[in-house]
């Protein structure tokens, strides 16, 4: 694709106001998510959430006191499920094709998901007598292609949709170590993971006030709202 | 800082036997150390940082006659990467917290200080001393700065340099030139922005500071193309330091930026990290620099510290990276004459992916903490490197600002598969020599060069070797107890005698699997 092309589909991108939710994506708006992904830097800049990022409890590399283990909720409808692979496939350096592109839409189709990005609440070296004292007062069944998290003890998250209810199991990415640091200046390490909730079907809303309800593995209830029609 | 012991630095200094009374080494006797043969002075033995002897008593063709003479054992598994440092017949190194004086030939101990640690340590590693005018001078785990007695173990003063809760260390040796003490902090893994400092030798007040990450209007602020990230930047000095006392300029090799993976956090060059930076020893000013990783995103820190010789008149700088390279570079015209693989390097400019990219070498191998030997006798830089490969990943992901920023993981193929190596490289042209090679057993230690062509090591099964420099023969072998080499072999004389010192024990704490051997000196001479 020419540059030319390209400036053109992502201004069709941004100048397009959405009215609702597209769970199942033209060919079209296949290409303008992919050319979106693919024209954020990714050598001078991270990936661009934009309005998709609902909401954000920590912005920085510096742990707040008392903030919550969940660093912010993504909105990643089918569009924004395209832009960000294709992002991701060129940080790799291994662009996405269009027809991988298609294959990838047809497949997040009728989905709404939700990327909740995460770290552990206790230091790294913690975490495996923080297991163990969970694991008293709420049995999981235990990973046994990762290691041993507080991303365990997440649980099923609902989205409403003005009276309809749906339901969603957490699908884990993680654990990773990280570096953070303390309001003192003091180093830890803590785990990263990403939890994500996927909400599929054909009778998906795509308007409305929506409400995504989950808890952390400490318990702590999250309710994040947004209007769907605000998203592509 | 404060001055002429601090009750709270002190926890022991159990004099063992009758007080020493050390007066030196002076000035004239650092200048002159990388050629002394009744010294081993610094860490690399002098400021040229050659560790090379000449010494040829013990030669290639006496070698196989050598035999332990006495081995010291601290009690102690912790990592232990010094090379012991001689002086008027007296070793002194480092493990951690505590500082050892031997006798050089017979092992017998003479004093030892620990250190009571004032503030948490992220990491406890500490790779030896300074020794000027009758004072040792080292770093501590929890980044002060002490001076002792070298005839005591006695503190003298000590001096905080920067705060260890938020992950700073002094793992390197320091150096002391014309009255002052130099000295960096460790620890980017650990998102900290590093420094480089001198000390008054007689006080311990500070007299300059360089900021390795440089900020506002310092020279190199720019390659941090977004500020925010400079606040975590890293850029360690691991090692020991390089001098050149005809211009005056302190050579230091800094190590990776942070956060190590997530290079698209922190866009630029990121100077100057993975970098040998130049400065004016007597001010602090930057001179010049020569980076061997631009915005590194695999943790491959220039670490060891680099090496001053000269090619027919011209004078060279070389240094050894983690990434398996040996740069060569003109100190008169001030660029790149060789860039050569001291192992199989692969994959290394490509990107991470969430599939794994295989990469040679992993972040633990490559030539770690101890660089390059120039021998002045065959005209080569003989480099410890290790051949071992590993899988690096795409995985994590921060949310920071409204961006995502990813980093990754590095999962290292089994130790089974490393090779351990010392290879000798032309010291003019690159072009290597020869090459000695331990699959299975890595080769991180201090290599040795001597007037008798020999070269010394030691492997990580124990294994002291010494080959022929000329050829990369196997002369002689001897198991030190099985202690993991990770520290040095230095050569003396003492009493017209010439000696060799091994550390052998462990390389950290922690990192290796398996029994764990106490630390130990090794002395050698021939029957």
């Amino acid at each position: 694709m020419n540059r030319l092309a390209l400036a053109s589909l992502i201004l069709l991108g941004a100048w397009s106001t959405p009215a609702a939710v597209t769970l199942t994506l033209s060919a079209a708006q296949v290409e303008q998510a992919r050319a979106a992904g693919a024209a954020m830097n990714v050598t001078d800049a991270g990936y661009q959430l934009g309005t998709y990022l609902l909401r954000q409890f920590n912005a920085d590399v510096i742990l707040r006191p008392d903030s919550p283990e969940v660093d912010g909720v993504v909105l990643s409808t089918p569009f924004e499920k395209v832009q960000y692979e294709a992002y991701l496939s060129h940080l790799e350096a291994q662009p996405l094709s269009a027809a991988q592109a298609t294959a990838l839409a047809r497949q997040v189709a009728n989905t709404l998901s939700f990327r909740v990005y995460t770290h552990s609440p206790f230091a790294v070296d913690e975490e495996g007598e923080q297991w163990q004292l969970a694991y008293r007062t709420t049995p999981v069944t235990p990973p046994t292609q990762r290691e041993r998290s507080y991303l365990d003890f997440f649980r099923p998250a609902t989205l409403q949709v003005g009276t309809r209810t749906f339901t969603a199991t957490p699908v884990i990415d993680g654990p990773y170590v990280d570096n953070f640091t303390l309001p003192s200046g003091r180093a830890t390490f803590r785990n990263l993971g990403v939890v994500t909730y996927a909400f599929r079907g054909a009778n998906l809303p795509t308007t409305g006030q929506f409400t995504l309800a989950f808890q952390d593995s400490q318990g702590k209830a999250y309710r994040v709202t947004g209007d769907l029609a605000r998203y592509r | 800082m404060k001055q002429h012991l601090c009750a709270a630095s002190l926890l022991l200094s159990a004099l063992l036997s009758p007080a020493l009374a050390v007066s030196g080494p002076s000035q004239e006797e650092l200048n002159t150390a990388d050629q002394a043969t009744d010294s081993w002075l610094m860490y690399n033995k002098g400021y040229m940082g050659q560790r090379y002897s000449p010494l040829d008593q013990v030669n290639a063709d006496n070698v196989s006659g050598l035999r332990r003479v006495c081995t010291f054992d601290t009690k102690d598994d912790g990592g232990f990467q010094a090379t012991p440092q001689m002086y008027k017949g007296v070793l002194f190194f480092t493990q951690m917290y505590r500082t050892f004086a031997i006798d050089a030939a017979t092992c017998k101990p003479l004093w030892v200080h620990k250190y009571k640690p004032a503030g948490t340590s992220v990491l406890t590693t500490n790779r030896g001393v300074a020794i000027a005018d009758g004072v040792i001078y080292r770093g501590t785990p929890d980044a002060h700065l002490i001076a002792l007695d070298a005839g005591t173990g006695k503190p003298l003063w000590d001096t905080k340099v920067a705060d260890s809760s938020v992950g700073y260390f002094l793992s390197a040796a320091p150096v002391v030139y014309n009255g002052r003490v130099y000295i960096g902090e460790a620890g980017a893994d650990w998102g900290i922005k590093a420094h480089m400092y001198a000390f008054d030798a007689k006080t311990g007040k500070k007299a300059w500071t360089f900021d390795l990450i440089p900020t506002g209007s310092q020279y190199g602020a720019n390659t941090w193309q977004k500020a925010d990230s400079t606040a975590t930047g890293g850029g360690s000095t691991w090692t020991s330091y390089t001098i050149d006392a005809a211009t005056g300029l302190l050579y230091v090799s800094v190590g990776n930026p942070a956060p190590d993976f997530a290079a698209q956090y922190r866009p630029g060059d990121n100077l100057f990290t993975n970098s040998v930076v130049a400065l004016n020893a007597e001010t602090g000013a930057y001179d010049h620099h020569y980076q061997q990783i631009r915005n590194d995103d695999k943790d491959y820190d220039t670490a060891a510290a680099p090496v001053l010789y000269d090619v027919n008149g011209q004078k060279r700088m070389a240094v050894a990276t983690k990434a398996g390279w040996l740069f060569s570079y003109n100190e008169t015209a001030k660029n790149q004459v060789f860039k050569q693989a001291t192992i199989k390097v692969t994959n290394q400019e490509k990107p991470t992916t969430r599939a794994g990219l295989n990469i040679c070498p992993n972040y633990s191998a490559g030539t770690q903490w101890s660089g390059p030997s120039f021998d002045q006798l065959n005209n080569t830089l003989v480099v410890p490197t290790v051949d071992w490969c590993g899988v690096v990943k795409l995985g994590e992901v921060r949310l920071i600002k409204g961006q995502l920023f990813f980093g990754g993981s590095m999962q290292l193929d089994p130790a089974g598969k490393a090779i351990g190596n010392a290879v000798a490289f032309d010291a003019a042209t690159g072009q290597e020599r020869w090459r000695y090679s331990t699959p299975g057993v890595r080769i991180v230690g201090g290599v040795t060069t001597t007037g008798g062509n020999l070269t010394l090591g030691g492997a990580m099964d124990g294994t002291f070797f010494a080959l022929d420099s000329r050829s990369g023969k196997v002369l002689f072998k001897d198991n030190i107890d099985g202690a993991l080499i990770g520290g040095g072999v230095s050569t003396y004389t003492v009493g017209g005698q010439q000696y060799f010192a091994v550390i052998a024990g462990n390389t950290s704490k922690g990192a290796v699997s398996g029994k764990n051997v106490t630390g130990r000196v090794a002395i050698y001479t021939l029957r």
